[in-house]
C-alpha cells in the first residue's frame, strides 16, 4: 500500500459519492444521468488504476480495463456536452458515430495487442506498459474527444448568458484542468516510457469534482440542490478518516513491517489521541469552511430577501405571489415542504384556506387550518411558532386548557409534518400563516433562520395584502364595468325609446302641423262664416236704423211726440243690437286668435288719452256727469297698438260713464317701476266681488248683479279689453268698494316693450285647442 | 239739333243733377237710400241690384252708350255672385270708369277685403252700413258731390 493508492482511494470515494449524488438527485433528468455516467467512468478509471497498481498477477488485465475506462470518460463527457444544458435529444446518427470509434477502441484494447501490447509489474516503481502499434489512434481519440467537448463549452460562453454561461465555464475549467493533467501523465508520458506519474490523472479528477461541485452549489448546475454543506462535511470527514487509516497502516508497514508489530501498538497509543484531536480540529475546520464558503448554497439572507422582495414587488397577482413566497422559502431554506394558508374573508366565520402547499398532504393540512388556537396564538404573539419549542411553551403555560391546546397543536403539526408556523401580520391582524416543514438536512431552525423567516413573512404579508387589495379593486372595477355596461345598455334602450318617442313626436308634430293647417283653414272658414253672418245680421239692422233715423230727422214730416218716443226707443235698441253684432265678430275673431296686437313704435299715450276723452266727453255730458283727466308726472311714450289700445280706453271709460248716474269719472295716468298705470274710477253703482272676478274672463257667466249691470253687449267690450291688454303684456283689473260706492278699473302696461314685434295674444290657436 | 244742344249746354250745367250709381241688392236698403236721396235735391240716383248688370253698365259707359256716374256707392255681397270687388276691379281696368270715385258701403266687415279695395283698387272709403245711418251719410254725400 502506498501513498498514491491512498490518494486514489480518497478521490475514488469522493467521485463515487459525487456520482451517486448527481444520479439520485436528478435521475429523471437526462443531463444528470449522462453526467453521473461520466463520473462513474472516472470512478471505474480510478478503481482500475488502484487494481492495476496493486495487482501482482493480473496487471495486463487491469491495464486493459484501465484503458477501456479511459475511453468511456471522453465519450460520456462529449455526449453530455451535446445535450447540456437543455437536455435536448441528440441525433441518433451522431450518437452512433461518436460511439463507434469508442466501441472499436474498446474492442481493440480488450481483445488485441494493437493498443496495449503488454504490461508488467516493476518492484518499487510504477508498472510499465508496452503500447501497441495503434496506440496513436487511442491518443488521438482521447485528445480529439476532449477537445471537441471543450470547443462546445467555449462556444457556450458566447451562446449563453447568465447561469448557463457560468455553469459551462466551471465545467470547462474543471474538466480542462483535470484532463490536461490526466492526458499528460496518463496518456502521453507513458507513451515515452515515463510511468512515474501514471497515477496522477485520477487524483487530478479532484480538480474536476471541485469546480463542477462549485457550479452545482453556486449555479445549481443540473438543477441539483443538495445540502452541500452537510455533504461536504460528510465526505471530507469520511475521506480524512479513510485516508488516515491507510496512512497509518502504510506507516506501520514501512516502519515496523507489520501492523501487528509491538512497536506499532505503542505508536498506536500515541497516534490515537493525536488522531482524535486532529479529527476534532479538522471537523471544526471543515464545518467552518463549509459554513463560510458553502453557506450561500442554503441561503444568503440579503440575497433571499432581495430576491423575494423583487419577485413580490414585481407582481400583484395573488397566486403568483403565493407561489413565489412558497417556492422562495422552500428553496432557500432547503425545506421538505412549505405552504401558505390565507384567511378566508368570504364567510361569516374566519377560516384559513390553503392557498398553496408543496409537499404537504392537503387532507392533513385542513386540520391545521381549522385550528383556532393556532391562529389565536399567532395573532397574539405575532412570532414564528416552532414545533420543537412547543413543549417548552406547554410547560410554561399556566392554564390547563392552554397546556392541552399546545399539546394538541404540537400533535397536529407533527401529524402534518409541519415544523414551523409563521404568522403573516398586517396592521396587527393575522391574514395568513406560512406553514413550513423540516429542513432537508434535518437540522433545526436556527435563530438566524427564524429572523430571516420573520422578515420574509412580513414582506409576504404586505405583498399578499396588496395583491388582495388589488384583486378587490379589480373585482370592484369589474363590478363597476358591469354596472357601466348595464347603464350603457339602459341608456341605449332609453336612447332607442327617445328616438322612437322623437319619431312619434315628429309624427305628432306633423299631425299637429296638419291639424293647425286644418284649424287655420277652419278658422278662415269660420271667419268667413262670421263675416257673412255679421253681414246678414247687419243688413236688416241698417235698414231699421236707417229708416228710424230718417223718421227722427223729419224726412216723413213731423211726428207726434208719443210716436217719436217709440221711434227713439226703437232707434236706441237697434243701435245696441248693431253694437252687439259688431262686437260679436270681434270676440269671435279674438277667440280663435286671429287678431294680432301690433306693438308699434312707442306712442304718445297722453295724446291717445286726450283723443279718447274728447270722443267721450259728449256722452258724459249727456249723462250729466263729469269726465276728468288728472295727469300725474311725466308720461313716457309706450310701445302699443294704438288702435287697439284706444278701443280698450274707450270701452273702459265708456263703461264707467254708462253706469254712473251721479258724480263722474276720473282718469289718471302715472308711471311706477317701469310700469304705466291707467286708472279709471267712477262714482257709480260699484261692482260685486263675483263680477270683478269674472269681468275680464272669457266666460260670460253672469250673476244677479251682472244681469243688472251689463246690458246687451257690455260684457264683451270689457272682455275684449282684457285680451288686448294681455297682448301688451299688461294687466287689467277692477276694484270696487261695494255696491253703490263706485268702482275702479286699472290698466297696467310695461313702459319698455320690445319694439316692432308682433305678439299673438295668448288665446291663440294652439292655446285654444289644447 | 244744334240749338237744342247749345240750349241744353247753356241751360243745364247749373241745374244738372249729380249722378250716383248705387249698387245694392237688399230691397229694404234700396228703399231706404231712395227715400234718403229723394230728400236730397240735385242728386240723381240709379240703383243696380245685380253684379252682372253692373258689369254690363261699365261696358256701356265705356262704349259711350250709358252715362258716366259722378259717384259710385258699392255693396260687396251681391246675389248673382258677381261681387263688389269684381265690379270695382273691372271699373279700374276700364278707362272711362277708371277715375270714378267709388265708396264701398257694405255690411261685410272683412279687413282683408277693406285693405284690398282701398289699396289695390283705389276705393275712396270703406264704410259699414250700420255705422252710416242717413243722418251721417247725407252730409257726407253732399260734401263728396260738391253740393251745398
Amino acid at each position: 500500500m502506498d501513498i498514491q493508492n491512498i490518494l486514489l482511494i480518497i478521490t475514488t470515494t469522493i467521485n463515487l459519492g459525487w456520482g451517486l449524488l448527481i444520479f439520485f438527485q436528478g435521475k429523471k433528468k437526462k443531463p444528470n444521468l449522462i453526467f453521473s455516467s461520466v463520473v462513474f467512468s472516472v470512478v471505474l478509471w480510478s478503481v482500475s488504476m488502484i487494481g492495476y497498481r496493486s495487482s501482482e498477477k493480473y496487471v495486463l488485465e487491469w491495464c486493459r480495463l484501465l484503458y477501456v475506462a479511459a475511453i468511456l470518460i471522453p465519450l460520456a463527457f462529449l455526449y453530455f456536452n451535446f445535450i447540456f444544458p437543455e437536455g435536448k435529444k441528440t441525433n441518433k446518427y451522431l450518437s452512433f458515430s461518436i460511439s463507434l470509434p469508442a466501441i472499436v477502441l474498446i474492442i481493440l484494447t480488450i481483445f488485441t495487442n494493437l493498443i496495449i501490447s503488454d504490461a508488467f509489474r516493476i518492484e518499487d516503481a510504477e508498472n510499465k506498459i508496452v503500447f501497441g502499434a495503434w496506440y496513436i489512434l487511442y491518443v488521438l481519440y482521447i485528445i480529439g474527444y476532449f477537445s471537441w467537448s471543450f470547443l462546445i463549452l467555449i462556444s457556450n460562453q458566447k451562446k449563453y448568458t447568465g447561469i448557463i454561461r457560468a455553469q459551462s465555464r466551471y465545467i470547462y475549467i474543471g474538466a480542462a484542468s483535470a484532463s490536461t493533467v490526466a492526458m499528460t501523465t496518463n496518456l502521453l508520458l507513458p507513451w515515452f516510457n515515463i510511468f512515474v506519474v501514471n497515477w496522477l490523472g485520477q487524483v487530478a479528477t479532484f480538480l474536476w469534482v471541485s469546480f463542477t461541485s462549485y457550479a452545482i452549489i453556486r449555479y445549481r448546475l443540473m438543477d441539483i440542490r443538495i445540502v452541500v454543506r452537510k455533504a461536504v462535511i460528510y465526505f471530507l470527514s469520511a475521506g480524512f478518516v479513510f485516508g488516515m487509516f491507510y496512512l497509518v497502516t502504510w506507516m506501520y508497514n514501512t516502519i515496523f513491517g507489520s501492523v501487528f508489530d509491538n512497536g506499532a501498538y505503542l505508536l498506536g497509543l500515541i497516534i490515537s489521541p493525536i488522531f482524535v484531536a486532529l479529527f476534532a480540529w479538522l471537523n471544526v475546520r471543515i464545518k467552518g469552511f463549509a459554513n463560510k464558503y458553502l453557506f450561500f448554497s442554503l441561503y444568503s439572507n440579503q440575497e433571499t430577501i432581495a430576491k423575494l422582495t423583487d419577485d413580490l414587488t414585481n407582481s400583484i397577482d395573488l397566486s403568483k405571489i403565493i407561489d413565489s413566497i412558497v417556492n422562495s422559502i422552500k428553496n432557500a431554506m432547503q425545506l421538505d415542504r412549505a405552504g401558505i394558508l390565507l384567511i378566508d374573508q368570504a364567510g361569516e366565520t374566519i377560516k384559513y384556506k390553503i392557498a398553496k402547499v408543496i409537499g404537504f398532504n392537503e387532507n392533513n393540512g385542513i386540520s391545521l387550518v381549522q385550528d383556532n388556537f393556532l391562529t389565536k396564538h399567532l395573532g397574539k404573539t405575532q412570532k414564528p411558532l416552532v414545533r420543537d419549542e412547543m413543549q417548552m411553551l406547554e410547560k410554561d403555560s399556566i392554564s390547563v386548557e392552554e397546556k392541552q391546546s399546545f399539546s394538541q397543536l404540537a400533535d397536529n403539526m407533527k401529524h402534518i409534518e409541519a415544523s414551523l408556523c409563521l404568522p403573516m401580520i398586517i396592521s396587527n391582524k393575522l391574514i395568513g400563516i406560512i406553514v413550513l416543514g423540516s429542513k432537508v438536512s434535518g437540522d433545526a431552525y436556527t435563530k438566524e433562520d427564524l429572523e430571516l423567516l420573520a422578515t420574509l413573512s412580513k414582506q409576504a404579508a404586505i405583498a399578499v395584502d396588496n395583491a388582495r387589495l388589488y384583486k378587490e379593486v379589480q373585482d370592484f372595477s369589474k363590478t363597476l364595468q358591469q354596472k357601466v355596461d348595464e347603464q350603457t345598455k339602459e341608456i341605449r334602450e332609453q336612447k332607442n325609446k327617445v328616438e322612437k318617442a322623437l319619431a312619434v313626436e315628429k309624427q305628432a308634430h306633423e299631425l299637429e302641423k296638419h291639424a293647425n293647417e286644418e284649424l287655420k283653414h277652419l278658422d278662415e272658414n269660420k271667419t268667413d262664416f262670421m263675416l257673412i253672418t255679421q253681414h246678414h245680421l247687419r243688413t236688416p239692422l241698417s235698414v231699421n236704423n236707417g229708416f228710424l233715423d230718417l223718421m227722427l230727422n223729419g224726412t216723413f214730416g213731423k211726428i207726434p211726440a208719443k210716436i217719436k218716443d217709440v221711434i227713439l226707443r226703437l232707434s236706441e235698441s237697434t243701435q245696441k243690437e248693431i253694437d252687439v253684432v259688431n262686437e260679436l265678430l270681434d270676440v269671435s275673431s279674438y277667440q280663435i286668435g286671429k287678431d294680432m296686437i301690433h306693438l308699434d313704435h312707442p306712442i304718445d299715450l297722453e295724446a291717445l288719452m286726450n283723443e279718447t276723452l274728447k270722443d267721450l266727453t259728449a256722452e258724459a255730458e249727456s249723462h250729466g256727469i263729469y269726465l276728468k283727466y288728472e295727469k300725474q308726472g311725466e308720461i313716457p311714450n309706450v310701445p302699443a297698438d294704438r288702435m287697439k289700445l284706444k278701443l280698450v280706453l274707450t270701452n273702459v271709460i265708456d263703461n264707467c260713464i254708462k253706469y254712473t248716474a251721479k258724480g263722474g269719472v276720473t282718469v289718471t295716468m302715472e308711471v311706477k317701476n317701469d310700469k304705466l298705470l291707467i286708472s279709471v274710477t267712477d262714482t257709480g253703482i260699484g261692482l260685486s266681488d263675483e263680477v270683478i272676478q269674472n269681468l275680464f274672463k272669457q266666460s260670460f257667466h253672469r250673476g244677479e248683479q251682472a244681469k243688472k249691470l251689463f246690458a246687451v253687449g257690455k260684457g264683451l267690450g270689457l272682455f275684449l279689453s282684457g285680451k288686448i291688454v294681455e297682448g301688451h303684456h299688461g294687466r287689467i283689473w277692477a276694484e270696487s268698494r261695494g255696491d253703490g260706492k263706485g268702482s275702479g278699473f286699472y290698466i297696467e302696461l310695461p313702459v319698455k316693450q320690445e319694439i316692432n314685434q308682433s305678439i299673438k295674444i295668448e288665446n291663440n290657436i294652439n292655446v285654444n285647442n289644447k | 239739333m244744334t240749338k237744342t244742344a247749345t240750349e241744353e249746354k247753356g241751360t243745364k250745367p247749373s241745374t244738372k243733377k249729380k249722378h250716383i250709381l248705387w249698387i245694392e241688392d237688399d230691397f229694404g236698403l234700396v228703399a231706404l237710400y231712395k227715400t234718403m236721396i229723394g230728400t236730397m235735391p240735385g242728386i240723381e240716383l240709379e240703383v243696380i241690384t245685380l253684379g252682372t248688370i253692373a258689369l254690363q253698365r261699365i261696358k256701356e259707359i265705356e262704349a259711350g252708350i250709358a252715362e258716366k256716374p259722378d259717384l259710385v256707392m258699392l255693396d260687396l255681397l251681391l246675389p248673382d255672385g258677381i261681387n263688389g270687388d269684381k265690379i270695382l276691379e273691372t271699373m279700374r281696368q276700364t278707362p272711362s270708369t277708371k277715375d270714378i270715385p267709388v265708396y264701398v258701403l257694405t255690411n261685410y266687415g272683412g279687413e282683408e277685403m277693406e285693405n284690398d279695395l282701398i289699396k289695390n283698387l283705389n276705393a275712396e272709403k270703406y264704410m259699414i252700413k250700420t255705422d252710416w245711418n242717413p243722418s251721417k251719410l247725407m252730409p257726407f254725400l253732399r260734401e263728396k258731390l260738391g253740393l251745398k
